[in-house]
């Protein structure tokens, strides 16, 4: 993200305004949405000033503000942001707080209405031409108040929908009951309209995309998550007495919420913001399945004999209970060939041989284990995903070239990386496995890209100093002298970098007869039958692609990286 | 036993609404929620929420046939503590820390990555 205060256009990345119209459609409003770095509205329509104005401050004060700047992110050029044409996106209550949903074919509309109204920024327009606060017109277009909403055709699918035309129009609401006109002529919000605890749709239309891509999680399927299936009667043999996937509110009996609105959370893998909630008032498998004052009545006690002190002590109750997951999830991202993110799925990578990725078998994927402090404060093995990222930095070893600790890659924006590849790899660049992605990887590729990162962005200014490719847990530079590259493990150098985020898999827990250890012992301690287990022996893709001219993907064993070797 | 209650809350969350319900002028509408009566057999409270009246960014109210955005500060910041709420951390990512005070910073966590301004979203690279 952009700082605050920059002295040149090439430190800017992405800015509040892109914050705004991008990151707000899975957030709320308020916060960064509605005020600035100084705490000021970044757009009062009372007094018609900008935040900056009230602290005395001039348009060109804050030219290279990211707060008050927008980098273009294909061509890089700067300009003001537009706050007063946008308007501030303000705290979406009926967001998570209405009681209908809108869903058509599997989507939610609300966030597909919400999503694009933000998404087209300054460019929105009423049919007549006239131009429409996106950002402040965001929760208004959330509800479906609007007699006319059009979505821009030019956005490639599988990207967030952008709007180029909205009609706020009220009488839709009337209409489905959501508001009514009062004797003075206003209009109401019925309370019938507003839910208290929200609904699991308020969940779904944000987490869908990022636990999907994240997680491979699935959702509203009872055959694939004992806890949607329970918490809504799914599992009993009366259909009377089912709840139905737009009434459920699975979500928050594990995950309620306070005045604070802080929704309870366990502690992420990946990510730390506010760690200081977390855990707090999460129910957890053990607070509801175990005996003890937050036990479940419905929640039923582990009774296998597998359940013994040791595995309990070292084991989350996910590492068994979510053995594997059917849904595909990114494996790998890869920023550095073009710029853009060029992502790899599970069936790239993985099979649902464990043992054999090359499986023609795609229905299903394992996860990694990684340490974790559980909510008891025992560090226990919790199932994650890994996702891979290859990326471009700027490498400072600080003026101690044998000293790691005090080096700094600065990853490059992909902006800029852009401005050197045009969005497409280089010339030489090629698609050494065949995939149709091709691939920075190859030691004379990687060098051809180093030459030309150190090119000038359209500013004049050189995108790297010491160009460096992060990929596989390795910093790929150019030896000094020029004409080859090397490269180095970065943490056995010390260096502070990564190419592996390790992100949770906690949800969609299997029934008791598909958990690890069901049909016993074996399925985890192979030692037994003398040949490799499937748990602690299962490939791990630790780089999507190798050295080599085959571009081959890279793997460790849950051994090698857990540094657990049980028979 | 029967018994009487002016709001019955479905989760945490509720009850800020229910102790906004009884504020004079909340909502600009009536001051109270109307009582409900728990059925005998009824083990789940029911949320109720008063009607509130939809205003513009000036707080001015919104008639049928405006095209003007409806405000959620305006509209609903009358009876809820919008400081409090909008300084949850799925509001702010990173932006505020606990109490509500602003700690973007440079080098956030102090251990040479410039480009982590923040603890979350807002403000990560």
């Amino acid at each position: 993200m952009a700082a605050k205060d920059n002295v040149r256009e090439s430190d800017i990345d992405k800015t509040s305004f892109w914050y705004g119209g991008l990151c707000n459609i899975c957030h709320p409003g308020g916060g960064f949405g509605e005020f600035d770095r100084d705490g000021e509205l970044y757009y009062d329509v009372r007094t018609s000033q900008f935040g900056y104005e009230k602290l005395g401050k001039t348009a060109a004060d804050v030219r290279l503000d990211g707060d008050y700047a927008e980098i273009n992110h294909m061509s890089g050029a700067l300009r003001a942001a537009p706050w007063d044409i946008t308007g501030v996106a303000e705290p979406d209550c009926l967001f998570c707080h209405r009681t209908e949903r809108a869903v058509s074919d599997g989507k939610n509309m609300n966030w597909v209405w919400r999503t694009a109204t933000l998404r087209s920024k300054d460019k929105l327009k009423d049919t007549g031409g006239a131009s429409v606060p996106a950002y402040a017109a965001a929760a208004t277009a959330g509800q479906g108040w609007f007699s006319a909403f059009a979505l821009n055709s030019k956005v490639p699918a599988g990207k967030p929908p952008m709007a180029t035309t909205l009609d706020i129009d009220y009488q839709p609401g009337v209409d489905n009951g959501s508001l009514k006109e009062d004797g003075a002529g206003s209009l109401r919000l019925d309370g019938a309209s507003i839910v208290g605890s929200p609904k699991d749709y308020a969940c779904w239309g944000c987490h869908l995309t990022p636990d999907l891509k994240k997680r491979g999680r699935s959702w509203f399927d009872e055959s694939s998550d004992v806890h949607y299936a329970g918490f809504n009667n799914l599992n009993d043999a009366d259909p009377t007495n089912d709840i139905a996937p737009g009434n459920s509110t699975a979500c928050t009996q594990c995950h309620p919420a306070g005045l604070d609105h802080n929704i309870a959370k366990g502690n992420a893998t990946v990510s730390s913001v506010r760690n200081d909630t977390d855990y707090a008032g999460l129910r957890t498998c053990r607070d509801c399945h175990l005996p003890g004052a937050e036990k479940h009545e419905n929640a039923p006690t582990p009774t296998s004999d597998i359940h013994i002190d040791g595995h309990l002590e070292k084991m989350s109750c996910e590492m068994c209970h979510i053995p594997y997951k059917t849904r595909s999830a990114v494996f790998a991202i890869d920023n550095a060939t073009t710029g853009n993110t060029i992502g790899y799925p599970a069936a790239a990578l993985l099979s649902a041989d464990p043992l054999d990725p090359t499986d023609p078998d795609k229905s299903r994927w394992y996860p990694s284990f990684k340490w974790k402090t559980d909510k008891d404060g025992e560090r226990r093995l919790f199932p994650i995903k890994l996702l891979l990222s290859v990326w471009w930095g700027d490498w400072d070893d600080n003026g101690t070239p044998d000293d790691g600790h005090d080096d700094t890659i600065t990853p490059i924006a992909l902006w800029r990386v852009r401005q050197i590849t045009g969005g497409s790899p280089i010339a030489g660049t090629v698609d050494d496995n065949g995939d149709g992605k091709p691939e920075v990887n190859r030691p004379e590729e990687i060098l051809a890209y180093i030459t030309a990162m150190k090119g000038d962005d359209s500013y004049g200014v050189p995108v790297a100093t010491r160009p460096v490719l992060v990929k596989g847990g390795r910093v790929w530079f150019e030896v000094p002298g020029g004409g080859d590259v090397d490269s180095f493990d970065y943490h056995a150098e010390g260096v502070h970098t990564e190419s592996s985020h390790p992100f949770s898999v906690n949800h969609n827990v299997l029934p008791t007869d598909q958990a690890l250890g069901a049909t016993g012992c074996i399925e985890c301690h192979y030692g037994f039958a003398e040949r490799p287990s499937p748990v602690f022996d299962r490939l791990i893709p630790i780089s999507p692609f190798d050295e080599t001219e085959d571009a081959r993907p890279k793997y460790k064993t849950v051994r090698q990286m857990t540094f657990l070797s049980p028979f | 036993m029967r018994m009487w209650r002016q709001i019955c809350l479905c989760s945490g969350i509720a009850t800020l609404l229910a102790v906004a319900f009884v504020l004079e002028g909340c909502g600009g509408g009536s001051t109270t929620a109307t009582p409900v009566e728990d059925p005998p057999d009824d083990p789940a409270p029911a949320f109720v929420h008063q009607d509130v009246v939809l205003r513009n960014r000036l707080g001015q109210p919104i008639a049928l046939g405006s095209n003007e955005p409806y405000s959620p500060r305006t509209t609903c910041a009358g009876c809820h503590d919008f400081h409090t709420i909008t300084n949850g951390y799925h509001f702010q990512q990173g932006r505020t820390d606990a109490s509500g005070t602003i700690q973007m910073a440079n080098d956030f966590f102090g251990d040479g990555r410039p480009w982590l301004k923040s603890d979350g979203m807002y403000g990560k690279w």
